[in-house]
């Protein structure tokens, strides 16, 4: 009986050393940083902003306390993006987010056929989905592996920034559209995130994304001075109205608060942002 | 809201993967959260969480934020290296990324963004600098300005890119600078100057205490009028024990859309501890009286450590 016990003992202690020994898969092929940003989303009603090349630590810091802003746009990759993001970590978005910001992540890859961006998706709708479906499968890489974002970004706001193009000419709607549904395909399988297109609101025909699967949320850009969500020209007044609306309303500007000067768009969100939790903090952004 | 789609099935690898890695991060967390509760002897400088240092009302200074740079000189070619960076897309253009690095052993700066122009097209070759034409930018020795130029796109028939690989740079003291292996397409119109300013350089040296990282754990309501306790966690990222000598000082303060409601600078509590060790974490008691004068509704608490290149945290607190 006892030599039984004791066996049994050796094997559960043998169970537990092989699997704290035992490397899994993703530790094999994917070293992840240690340092686990939330999973999830918080529904923000708030002023926030966002810039070309992220802010670094210490530009955080001072536009934290005493402003308007609770929210960052943060771009974390893409072959589109504009700026080189020298700041950008797993370490740093913690330190971020310690600071108390809610953050949103754009990609920025290839744009719509025959716009002139030096990167472009295919002008063939079913190239273009499997394209969307890459830059999806990037995105989430970028967010989990790299960024660190815990659970596998499990339900982690990410938005593709699909900037103005001309919709009547190489296809390039048609395209587009295919490009986005393929982007919240890939995103929406498990471990599935929110999938939110960027975009100007008329200019990128954010409206014409509506059949299933649609965006969970889109961050519509139109620089007219109105902070409400619910002010988007080209957009159905009843689409995307359960919190799903994020607005650029101003464009690229310079601010300065608590001696650091950063040049922004500022934007309100009626939406999702991460990670949790719900914050209300500006009813003029609904 | 439809946050939760119909989904298809991603490999069935990711979820059994998914659940190996749940169930080993929460074994190696028992494995080492143990070790760590046995450990701690002294209550001050326990690292599990348990312990807190309590709150002491000492008056503290201020850490002297660090001039940013002044040069005495402009920058001349001979200063600077101009690296081509990303091609992208950002409001609405097509952008090209420029770095603009002072490689000199001191300080200088540009008067405005460098007068460029575009040296391999025959039309539209000039790059409109708009408001960037007299935004003084200071470099440090080693220090980067970043120059975003943009160029209008998805004109009426474009298909055919006028593009531009070659820049001519003219610095504000005259100075001519080329630059080679840019992507700057001005089918739809002429480039223009998107931005230009320059780029933090991290401290010199930062010190020790830069490494403390802290965290704010604050109740998500509060009462005007009364005294907000929430706790202030400090972890030792690096892999050397820190000697708070001398005592550091902290800011702790609150606001909200409307502006600054109330700061103040106070003394950590050293007598309770004076050191923290290698990856040790501490918990500090920290409180702020609400001002009954103040409007209830979101609110930004936060929190820094006065040190060179201290580390902050925040959180958002409900006011009723």
């Amino acid at each position: 009986m006892r030599r039984i016990r004791r066996l049994r003992l050796r094997f559960t202690l043998g169970l537990l050393v092989a699997i704290l020994a035992w490397p899994t898969t993703e530790v094999l092929f994917n070293p992840r940083p240690a340092f686990a940003f939330s999973s999830g989303y918080g529904i923000v009603v708030a002023r926030g902003f966002d810039m070309c090349q992220d802010p670094d630590t210490g530009q955080t810091n001072a536009w934290w306390p005493g402003t308007p802003w609770w929210f960052i746009g943060l771009y974390v990759g893409g072959s589109s993006m504009g700026c080189s993001q020298p700041n950008l970590s797993a370490q740093y978005l913690n330190d971020v987010n310690a600071q108390g910001w809610h953050l949103g992540f754009f990609w920025v890859g290839p744009q719509a056929p025959c716009s002139g961006f030096a990167s472009q998706f295919s002008s063939d709708p079913g190239t273009a989905y499997q394209q969307g479906r890459n830059e999806a499968a990037a995105a989430y890489n970028m967010l989990w592996q790299n960024l660190g974002i815990a659970n596998f970004a499990d339900h982690t706001p990410v938005t593709y920034d699909l900037e103005a193009f001309n919709g009547s000419q190489c296809n390039a709607l048609a395209a587009a559209q295919s490009f986005v549904h393929g982007w919240i395909y890939q995103l929406h399988l498990p471990t599935p995130q929110l999938a939110g297109v960027y975009g100007s609101t008329c200019g990128s025909y954010l409206d014409s994304y509506r059949p299933d699967p649609f965006p969970d949320f889109i961050w519509g850009a139109s620089w007219d001075g109105n902070p409400s969500t619910g002010a988007m020209p080209c957009v159905s007044s009843g689409n995307w109205i359960a919190n799903q609306r994020i607005k650029q309303f101003v464009g690229g500007h310079n601010e300065t608060w608590n001696g650091v000067t950063l040049n922004i768009d500022t934007d309100c969100a009626n939406g999702p942002m991460a990670p949790p939790p719900n914050l209300t903090a500006d009813t003029s952004c609904q | 809201m439809s946050f939760g789609p119909s989904f298809s099935v991603r490999p069935a690898w990711r979820s059994a993967l998914q659940r190996i890695s749940t169930a080993r991060t929460l074994m190696l967390g028992v494995a080492l959260v143990l070790p760590l509760a046995c450990s701690s002897s002294s209550p001050a400088t326990s690292s599990n969480g348990s312990t807190v240092v309590p709150w002491v009302d000492r008056q503290g200074t201020p850490n002297s934020l660090a001039s940013s740079v002044h040069a005495g000189r402009p920058c001349t070619a001979a200063d600077l290296v101009i690296e081509v960076g990303r091609t992208g897309a950002f409001h609405g253009e097509a952008t090209q990324e420029l770095e603009l690095r002072n490689h000199a052993a001191d300080a200088c700066y540009l008067a405005g963004v460098p007068q460029s122009q575009l040296a391999d097209v025959s039309a539209q070759t000039g790059v409109d600098s708009g408001r960037f034409a007299t935004q003084r930018v200071d470099l440090a020795a080693g220090q980067s300005a970043l120059l975003i130029v943009g160029a209008p796109v998805g004109c009426p028939a474009s298909a055919n890119p006028i593009l531009s690989a070659k820049l001519s740079m003219t610095l504000p003291n005259g100075d001519v600078m080329p630059v080679q292996g840019a992507r700057i397409n001005t089918e739809c119109g002429a480039a223009n100057v998107m931005e230009f300013n320059a780029i933090t350089l991290p401290p010199a040296s930062p010190g020790p205490l830069s490494n403390l990282r802290p965290a704010v754990n604050a109740p998500q309501s509060a009462a005007r009028g009364t005294v907000l306790t929430f706790h202030v966690t400090i972890h030792n990222a690096s892999a050397t024990s820190i000697d708070y000598s001398p005592c550091p000082s902290y800011t702790e303060g609150i606001s909200n859309n409307a502006g600054p409601i109330l700061q103040r600078t106070l003394l950590l509590n050293c007598s309770a501890a004076s050191s923290i060790g290698p990856g040790a974490t501490l918990v500090y008691e920290m409180k702020l009286l609400l001002p009954s004068s103040m409007s209830p509704g979101a609110t930004k608490l936060f929190w820094r450590l006065e040190v060179p290149d201290g580390q902050s945290a925040g959180a958002v607190i409900s006011i009723a």
